[in-house]
């Protein structure tokens, strides 16, 4: 599902709440959008994963860069 | 079945945003979506996704208990003529329609009870907040009833029902903020505020006050375990007890006990489906199991009485172990989140409900405990296991 040594779960959900912090400590340096396509298909809530992790890595664009 | 969702079809717009019932939105949603497949597609990302979702998952958890509420269904009805003729000895599958529609007769209301009551607050929730109805609770409903001894009153599941939808679930949030598995605080609930109905020797028949024979007395094998800590115990020694509950008895669940536990055949066959479905956590049941035997195991080598010396494998198939491990650690929303956290919660769980069991003769059922304190102690496991997997990162970047 996820092969990086990353928690997908707690990544997305950093992402969801605008934790810069956490994303960064999670990883998010680490990954693209489209790594969460396997996540999304299997997710059982149906909720757009890319989109949270996009939204996340632009936020840090916009903030840190 | 096209006929009937024509009709489903032509109630909608009723139903949607601005339409004349738009306040039982959420209640024609639930149902029309139980037997329907919703319109809506996916508008970004991922365009192809799994079938499975909540609705579904839970209805295969259900699917999984079947086996236990059947068997537990025709236990009853087994335990309830023991008591009327006060006589132990009875054979367990002669009789079996009799047998099965005396145990329906105790379990089918309290399926009423527990789903009426829950799904109505469900519903209340619902509409309030304009949410559709949470899939939690088909679960949770057909475990507080397998969870139950048959003689429990039915206004006490009602109430119980309530109070565990209410503070163990509403006020979190719904399905999947809360901290503590819903049906096992509906028993815990029961348990402190009416001991006398949900432990002792008189409430795991239906029927025991009407026995023919004096001193009949319903106890469970746990029950009687218990009583090895107390100044009279039922039985002389280990060897009369192994007599009285065999292993190949306890396993295969022809003993007295809450109603939907005490087959672990049938508990298996639930544990299959939801491995195989990839459901249930393989990781959490096998730890939990592991935990519960390593400390049978210790418990035997410290010894002492006879309830320390009790073998190790008799822990895993009597009382509620095998259901706790199966359907109860394994709860996705209270268990553990990470794989790590995962094992570490069920050895911890495991442990912790033989040391209960063994070590505090007056919660004899110490799996229940266990799982809820656990559920209480999941997020600080997989906070460090989180945290473990940041200072690795932190590390990697150092010396890179």
């Amino acid at each position: 599902m996820f092969p990086f040594d990353i928690f997908p779960m707690q990544l997305t959900k950093a992402a969801i709440t605008d934790d810069i912090d956490g994303m960064e400590n999670l990883g998010i340096y680490e990954v693209a959008p489209e790594d969460f396509a396997l996540c999304e298909y299997v997710c059982t809530t149906k909720i757009n994963i890319q989109d949270k992790i996009r939204t996340g890595l632009d936020l840090i664009a916009d903030e840190c860069m | 079945m096209k006929f009937l969702e024509n009709i489903v079809h032509k109630m909608e717009p009723k139903f949607a945003k601005g339409g004349k019932l738009e306040k039982w939105h959420p209640i024609f949603e639930s149902f029309a979506t139980l037997a329907f497949t919703p319109a809506h597609v996916t508008s970004k990302g991922t365009h192809i996704r799994d079938g499975v979702d909540l609705k579904r998952t839970m209805i295969m958890v259900i699917v999984a208990m079947i086996p236990c509420l059947l068997f537990g269904i025709y236990n009853t009805g087994h335990w309830e003529m023991v008591a009327a003729a006060g006589d132990r000895s009875l054979d367990f599958w002669s009789n079996g329609g009799e047998k099965f529609l005396l145990g329906l007769a105790v379990v089918l209301p309290l399926i009423i009870v527990s789903y009426g009551v829950g799904l109505t607050i469900e519903f209340i929730f619902g509409m309030k907040n304009g949410h559709s109805l949470h899939e939690g609770f088909l679960v949770s409903g057909m475990l507080i009833p397998l969870i139950m001894p048959a003689d429990v009153p039915l206004w006490m599941v009602g109430v119980a029902t309530a109070f565990a939808v209410i503070i163990g679930k509403e006020i979190f949030g719904g399905t999947g903020m809360n901290i503590l598995n819903v049906a096992l605080l509906t028993r815990a609930f029961l348990f402190f505020a009416y001991p006398t109905s949900m432990s002792g020797d008189k409430v795991w028949m239906a029927g025991t006050e009407n026995t023919a024979v004096d001193g009949f007395t319903g106890s469970t094998a746990l029950g009687d375990l218990a009583s090895f800590m107390s100044e009279k115990p039922v039985f002389e020694n280990l060897a009369e007890y192994t007599n009285n509950y065999s292993f190949m008895d306890s396993l295969m669940g022809y003993i007295p006990g809450s109603i939907g536990e005490t087959s672990v055949i049938a508990i298996l066959i639930g544990a299959l489906i939801l491995i195989a479905t990839g459901i249930g956590s393989l990781r959490i049941m096998a730890s939990f199991t592991i935990g519960g035997y390593l400390m049978g195991l210790m418990l035997n080598g410290i010894g002492g009485n006879d309830f320390l010396m009790l073998p190790a494998h008799f822990h895993l198939v009597i009382g509620g172990f095998a259901f706790g491990a199966v359907f109860m650690a394994t709860d996705p929303v209270t268990a553990s989140q990470t794989a790590t956290g995962k094992i570490l919660y069920g050895l911890i769980g495991g442990m912790l409900a033989i040391l209960i069991r063994v070590l505090n003769p007056a919660y004899p059922e110490g799996v229940m405990l266990a799982i809820l304190f656990m559920n209480v102690m999941a997020p600080i496991i997989d906070h460090y296991v989180v945290q473990s997997n940041i200072k690795r990162r932190l590390k990697r970047l150092k010396t890179t």
